[in-house]
């Protein structure tokens, strides 16, 4: 083919185009250390980038609120504990104040004993976590149970301030659309429409009782105290069990975060070895066009030879 | 046949000889400019004459008249050029299509920290936040600026991307202004070139001016070219006759209502202008096309996110209203809120104008002026402990919806846009760059034949020179014998 130099100095501009070209797009990888700057650049890995990022900041949120979660299903845990442990006395006390043994003097300062508990009971019903108590359903923020002391012969009772509605469970959610309700209402301690399935009835039946030495009514509140025990400890278990499944999905999201960063790193970061053995190699490349084209342009046409 | 008759043989020799260095001289200052077709002066010896004398005999007949130039011939295949102007024409298109992808997606910067997807996400988690801890003023205070955050990135890529149109629009009318004005310039030459033709002369300079407007027409939206017996040359473009003879045919750009008064091209008799390849095709389907698909996605994005965040949040209950929104419904006669019944708490987010949904969305005044009217509650009474709304809001981001007709959640919808964008632009860049190695081997074709070798030129130069130098030594025996006839005959022994 005919060759001008014209088309010579074309193709020289183009091939140091390209080269400086590629050079550049090498040190872009290299120095912002991601595989490319463009969605253009890579659309496939680009759009999954995207998608693993939101996954990924959803991870985050969700092990926020497992954590969050966490600690209010403790505090609730060690509250119903301690309650337990308040209403196991108060029944031990009891069967002590059942045995015929007893006198009425006996049965009185017992029944000192169980209204100590009672007041224990109901401060025990009063815990707070963070600034905002378990017991109240939604009313995070009213005392839900308050002891009025009746005046005699009325006995005493506890209003329940917290939730108006039935039972109102806190929802929190573990995962899209997985919720977990971390808190235990109220009304399940002390529910004023139904009275012998209270706490604080039992106690204040069985304290009562044991004051006016009748036996009947002991017997009566150590049924109604036993009742609530029961009731108290499954809920006690079922707690236990929900703590167990946000641990285990905490342990999975954070293993899965793990997973992800790893894969969003693949699909984003530069592998720099490569890069920059590229980077070097395409030096070389360049340094070569440059070369070629000043040898090749300035080689001089017949017109310098001519005399 | 007379001395003198020869000397003027030799004269026109040195005539000969100095045009072709005149023309030599032509190619080598134009050796560099662009859409020069190099000329070659051709000789052809001069008419013979049979000779009358009053003594002759045959066989010394006709005698040769030395060297004329018969004409100066301009170098072209034109079968290169329209191969040339097609391939050319598809690649300025490729081109002109990806410059204006790669800004849009500069303007929707997804892979930077600032992409619509970071803070959709931040959005949603604000929700989840804020069901930990419902009455907390500062969760609600971010929850707002998440909000607002994202509102403000859906106005802004909406409104850069109806700038990018707009600017569009302006390099659109530019073109459209230099198609007519090649067009003029093609109809002036029409008119010279045959009148050279005329005189029996070879217009070889216009005819390269011809060849660049031609060249450059191509680029910008194709033609069709026909030559004339009688040296003019019919342009058409899509079918319609851009120049016939000395009289042009004008594009004119009207905004059109039918496209958002975005400019459209019709010829002056009022029938549409279709261009099929060049930048122009280019530039109108990134502005009818790839810059409306995305507008199109934000838009329709923007009208779903409020249609279903507010659905929801209309049916909670806000801390200012804990029994729900007292009547009247709307509050104010006069609200630009629309209020669908029943309603326990004001919109979250607000469109100003139905038709523009991504640069009108924002944050509703009543959540900006008042925190409290943030609905996270879902039972009348809005317990601080109730944040069920809120949990329900921010698994909107899982939930499905038909948005611009396929099903999907919203983040995903958005995703797919980028992604198609994305591919697109990864289309035109390679086509360009395909089309950019043919259009460069078809170009190194017409130089082939065009072009200007200085090695070459500088060979005819000495063969010319030569010639020259050989005339001029013919022209001086010649002037020694005249002068030997003239001053020395007949002087004997002087």
């Amino acid at each position: 083919m005919r060759v001008t130099h014209h088309m010579m100095v074309e193709n020289q501009i183009y091939y140091s185009t390209e080269s400086l070209d590629k050079l550049n797009q090498l040190q872009e990888k290299v120095s912002s250390g991601k595989e490319y700057r463009w969605a253009s650049d890579n659309p496939s890995g680009a759009v999954a980038a995207l998608t693993i990022r939101s996954t990924l900041e959803k991870h985050e949120a969700y092990i926020d609120t497992g954590n969050t979660m966490d600690g209010w299903l403790t505090a609730t845990d060690s509250a119903l504990a301690s309650i337990e442990s308040m209403l196991g006395r108060a029944i031990n006390l009891t069967l002590d104040g059942i045995s015929d043994t007893m006198g009425t003097k006996e049965r009185i300062a017992l029944g000192k004993e169980i209204d100590i508990i009672l007041r224990q009971a109901v401060d025990a019903g009063n815990t707070k976590h963070q600034d905002e108590f378990l017991f109240a359903g939604f009313k995070t923020n009213t005392q839900p149970f308050t002891l009025v002391v009746g005046v005699p012969p009325a006995p005493d009772s506890v209003t329940y301030n917290g939730n108006a509605l039935t039972i109102e469970d806190i929802q929190r959610n573990i995962g899209p659309e997985q919720a977990i309700t971390v808190n235990v209402d109220g009304k399940i301690l002390h529910d004023p429409a139904n009275p012998t399935a209270s706490i604080f009835n039992a106690l204040i039946r069985t304290r009562d009782g044991l004051m006016a030495d009748d036996r009947a009514e002991i017997e009566a509140g150590l049924a109604d105290l036993k009742n609530v025990m029961e009731t108290i400890k499954n809920k006690h278990t079922e707690i236990g069990a929900r703590q167990r499944e946000v641990h285990a999905v905490l342990q999975g999201m954070e293993k899965t975060k793990i997973e992800l960063q790893g894969l969003l790193s693949k699909k984003e970061d530069t592998n720099m070895v490569e890069a920059i053995s590229n980077l070097r190699q395409q030096e070389t490349v360049y340094k070569t066009v440059l070369e070629v084209g000043s040898r090749t342009l300035s080689t001089m046409s017949l017109f310098d030879y001519m005399r | 046949m007379s001395l003198l008759t020869t000397l003027n043989t030799a004269a026109r020799s040195l005539s000969a000889q100095t045009k072709v260095v005149e023309v030599i001289q032509h190619n080598v200052a134009n050796a560099n400019t662009p859409s020069f077709h190099r000329q070659q002066a051709v000789l052809k010896a001069g008419t013979p004459y049979g000779d009358i004398r009053f003594i002759s005999s045959t066989g010394e007949g006709q005698m040769g008249t030395g060297v004329v130039v018969e004409q100066i011939k301009r170098f072209n295949l034109q079968f290169f050029d329209g191969r040339y102007r097609l391939e050319l024409g598809a690649s300025k298109q490729w081109e002109a299509y990806q410059g204006v992808l790669q800004q849009v997606e500069a303007i929707l910067a997804e892979t930077s920290q600032d992409g619509l997807t970071n803070k959709l996400d931040a959005f949603w988690s604000g929700w989840q936040l804020l069901n930990s801890d419902p009455s907390s003023l500062a969760l609600r205070a971010d929850l707002r600026d998440r909000a607002v955050a994202l509102t403000n990135a859906f106005s802004r890529r909406a409104e850069q991307l109806q700038n990018s149109r707009a600017d569009l629009d302006l390099t659109i009318k530019d073109r459209v202004e230099e198609i007519n004005s090649i067009a003029r310039q093609l109809a002036e030459l029409n008119q010279e070139i045959p009148r050279v033709r005329a005189l029996d002369n070879e217009p070889n300079d216009l005819l390269d001016e011809r060849d660049r407007l031609l060249d450059r027409l191509s680029e910008i939206s194709g033609q069709q070219a026909f030559d004339q017996e009688n040296g003019e040359n019919i342009v058409s473009i899509g079918g319609h006759a851009l120049v016939v003879g000395t009289q042009t045919f004008e594009l004119v750009t009207t905004p059109d209502a039918a496209n958002e008064n975005l400019l459209r091209i019709d010829w002056a008799d009022g029938q549409p202008f279709t261009a099929t390849t060049g930048e122009l095709r280019g530039y109108l389907d990134a502005r009818d096309q790839a810059i409306t698909d995305q507008l199109d996605g934000l838009n329709q994005l923007a009208q779903v996110m409020n249609d279903q965040v507010n659905a929801l949040h209309q049916d909670g209950y806000s801390m200012a209203y804990p029994g729900g929104l007292p009547p009247p419904y709307p509050p104010d006669p006069a609200s630009p809120y629309t209020f669908p019944a029943p309603y326990n708490a004001y919109p979250f987010f607000t469109i100003d104008d139905p038709t523009d949904q991504a640069r009108s969305f924002r944050v509703s005044d009543y959540i900006m002026n008042d925190l409290e009217n943030i609905a996270a509650a879902e039972t009348a009474d809005s317990a601080p402990g109730d944040g069920n709304m809120a949990r329900q809001i921010s698994d909107l981001q899982v939930a499905q919806f038909v948005i611009g007709g396929d099903t999907t959640t919203m983040n995903q919808f958005y995703t797919g846009k980028i992604g198609t964008l994305a591919l697109e632009t990864q289309r035109a860049e390679r086509n360009f760059k395909d089309l950019g190695t043919i259009v460069r081997s078809l170009s190194d074709q017409r130089e082939a034949v065009n072009g200007v070798n200085l090695d070459e030129e500088a060979t005819n130069l000495m063969q010319s020179q030569k010639a020259y130098n050989a005339a001029a030594r013919v022209l001086t025996a010649i002037d020694e014998m005249i002068d030997r006839i003239i001053n020395s005959t007949g002087r004997v022994g002087i």
